[in-house]
This record gives C-alpha cells, structure tokens and sequence, in this order.
C-alpha cells in the first residue's frame, strides 16, 4: 500500500469507527414555538432521524425532563420539573415501524403566564449499535408565551449544551442564526455540528409523522448540514424554509465512555422559522 | 459637562475627533440604551370571579410600580393600580364588559379587551 493509500485506509477507518452519530436527533417538540396565553402546550419527545421521520429509536423514559422559565429580564428563573407528565407513546416513523417515544400534555393554567420557557430533556444514554457506541443528547426547545422575553439566552448547565445568540422562537424564513457550542459550560472550538430539517410535522394525537414531505433532496450531501463552530465556539446557519430545524453539536460533552463503550454527549437546540406573510 | 469639555481642549483635527468622541459618547450616556422596546399586557380569567393581568415589554423590561386601569366599555373608570413587583396585577372580574389599560413608561400605552381573557 502506498503512502496514500494508507492514509485514505486511515482516515476511512477513524470515519468508520468514530465519526458523527448519523444525524440522530433527540425531538422536543411543542408545536410552535412563539404562542400567545391560552393555548394548551403538549410536547413529543421522540428519538429521530427528523428529515426522513425514519428509523424512529427506543426512546427509555428520560430521566430529566423539566422547564426553566423567566418573564422579563429581571425575574428570577423557576425550574419546574415535569417529568410526572411525562406519558409513554409508540411513535411511527415514515418505515411504519414504530418505537417508544414520549408526550407530556401540560395543564393549561399551570403554563399560560407569560415569558421565556425552556423546555429541556436530559436523557438516559442510548446504546448504538451500528455504532458500538452510546450516545446522549441533552435537548433544548424554547416557547415563548406573549411576547416577554425572558431567559432564552441563558444557560440552563447542562454538559453539552448550546446557547442562543438570537430567540430561538423568532426567526423569519431566509434569516440566519446563531449560537456557542459549550462543553460544560465553556465555549467548544471547532465542534462538529449537524443541522437537519424537520421535513414533516409530528401528529401528537396519531403518534406518527403527518402529510408529504415538505421538501425534495436535490442531493444526498443536503439531508444534514454539516458545519463547525468556530475558535470561539460560534456557529451561524441559515434557515431558508419555514418550519423547525434541529441543530446538534456531536461528541462536545467532558463524559466520553460510558458501561466500558464510547460515549457521544451532544448539545442538541431546536429552532423554529416562520414566513412572513 | 461643556465645561469638562472645553476644558485643554485639543486642538487640531485630532482634536476635533477627539472632541466628537468625547461628545457622542456623553450623548450615549445620557440616552442610555434607549430600547425600541413596545408594552405587552396579558389577561386571565381565574375561574374564581378574578382576573390576573401581566405587564412588560418586549425587551424584558419590568411593568413594576406602572399604572394599570381597568375601564367599562363606556370608558367609565372602575379602578387604577400599579402593576406589582413581579409585573401583574389581579382584580375582581366586573360583571360588564371592560377593557384594562397598561399605562407604561414614555406614555407606552397598550390596552386588552376583557373579551379575550385567556383560561
């Protein structure tokens, strides 16, 4: 084997075995994102490949699950833990096959104040196999209710983590946005990063993906953006279609095995875009 | 403040834009980060003969201690208060129609039609 033919054997064989984690992405769903009082809020926490819809994974039942909301800039945060809300479901994806995913229909009057909430799911590592690996994605959805800006800007400490630098609930259609990629807390040069569109909505009440997909491929490279922030930490990403679109910064958490296997921590951040009409 | 600014002025070009720093940068601090901030105000109905409204602006700025003032349809004044510290302010439900008013900061005025009280 020549020189370069070693080092493309190399490189394929560090793809093969530790590249990123095939564009999963761990849903924390609300609907929308920007609501006015009144409006029930039910979420589906679903383990994804969110522009296929398939294979759906197992999803075991997340062991944090809980919201940190502020109304105003100089409130104090109050985190409420939710995970009594949390409601088992088999969620179909675009396969037809299902697997275990989660909703939580939360009370109405309990969640109608006005302000930031974000909605966080810390879950229990889930083992790949294709992979050999475990990976954990610690998921952030902000809803604002109102208009009252709140905490969307803030860290909520989780290992992987990704803070906003714009609302993640409004974002025009064609705009771009930002954010720092944080392991523990500290700004991550150069993460990995995969952005991928959520090419059909979830319907909560069917369990399962709803209606065609809003979007053709034009080539296999577009299904997951890949980009990497920068030395700083910071990403941008533009978002030229309506709807949700997930963001995941692979393998920037400080834990990296897990029961003796390798361990993906990843900062996953959902944001939402909407037309101007 | 002209006087701390006149005083061994600079002369010349470097000066001048020494000067002109100085000056924007007093103006700045006298204008402060004048937001564009608009009043919000939200409305519930309790369920218990009471309504909870919430004040504040879209930059997050606080409603604290801002008038509030609840009128009939007719524009006959029921009541005015103050928002609390934490932005609302609860009243007994009137038994006709009403409209609250949220009298902000640099006459930011914004007003809710107790029709569309949310649950």
């Amino acid at each position: 084997m020549t020189g370069r033919g070693r080092f493309a054997f190399v490189v394929a064989a560090l793809l093969a075995a530790g590249g990123p984690a095939s564009a999963h992405f761990l849903l924390l769903y609300p609907g929308d994102a920007a609501r006015m009082p009144g409006g029930a809020i039910e979420l589906l926490i679903a383990f994804a490949h969110p522009f296929p819809g398939a294979p759906m994974m197992e999803l075991e039942k997340p062991p944090g699950f809980y919201v940190v909301r502020q109304r105003g800039a100089e409130a104090k945060p109050e985190k409420i833990d939710l995970t009594r809300f949390l409601q088992r479901i088999d969620f179909m994806g675009t396969d037809e096959k299902s697997a275990a995913a989660y909703r939580a229909a939360l009370p109405r009057q309990e969640f109608r104040s006005t302000g930031d909430y974000v909605f966080v799911v810390e879950p229990a590592p889930f083992y790949e196999a294709t992979e050999d690996k475990y990976i954990q994605q610690f998921t952030k959805t902000v809803v604002n209710i109102g208009g009252v800006p709140g905490n969307w800007d803030q860290d909520v400490h989780l290992p992987a983590e990704i803070r906003p630098l714009a609302k993640p609930y409004a974002n025009w259609t064609g705009g771009v946005f930002s954010g720092v990629v944080l392991s523990d807390g500290k700004p991550a040069p150069f993460a990995e990063i995969e952005v991928q569109y959520m090419n059909r909505d979830p319907d909560l009440a069917a369990a399962r993906w709803q209606g065609e997909p809003k979007v053709k491929l034009p080539h296999p490279a577009f299904e997951t953006v890949s980009l990497r922030s920068d030395a700083a930490g910071v990403f941008t990403i533009g978002l030229p279609k309506a709807g949700w679109w997930g963001i995941a910064a692979l393998a920037v958490g400080p834990e990296t095995t897990f029961q003796g296997k390798r361990l993906s921590q990843d900062a996953v951040l959902w944001v939402q875009a909407r037309d101007m009409k | 403040m002209v006087e701390a600014l006149t005083r061994g002025r600079p002369t010349g070009v470097r000066g001048i834009a020494i000067s002109c720093a100085i000056a924007a940068g007093w103006l700045l601090a006298q204008t402060g980060g004048a937001a564009a901030h608009s009043p919000l105000l939200s409305c519930f109905d309790n369920d218990d003969g009471t309504v909870t409204c919430e004040a504040g602006y879209s930059d997050g700025a606080s409603s604290a201690g801002q008038t509030v003032r609840v009128r009939e349809a007719s524009n006959r004044l029921i009541l005015e208060s103050v928002f609390g510290s934490d932005g609302t302010f609860s009243f007994k439900k009137p038994e006709v129609s009403f409209v609250v008013e949220f009298i902000g900061d640099s006459s930011h005025f914004v007003s809710f039609d107790g029709e569309d009280l949310a649950k």
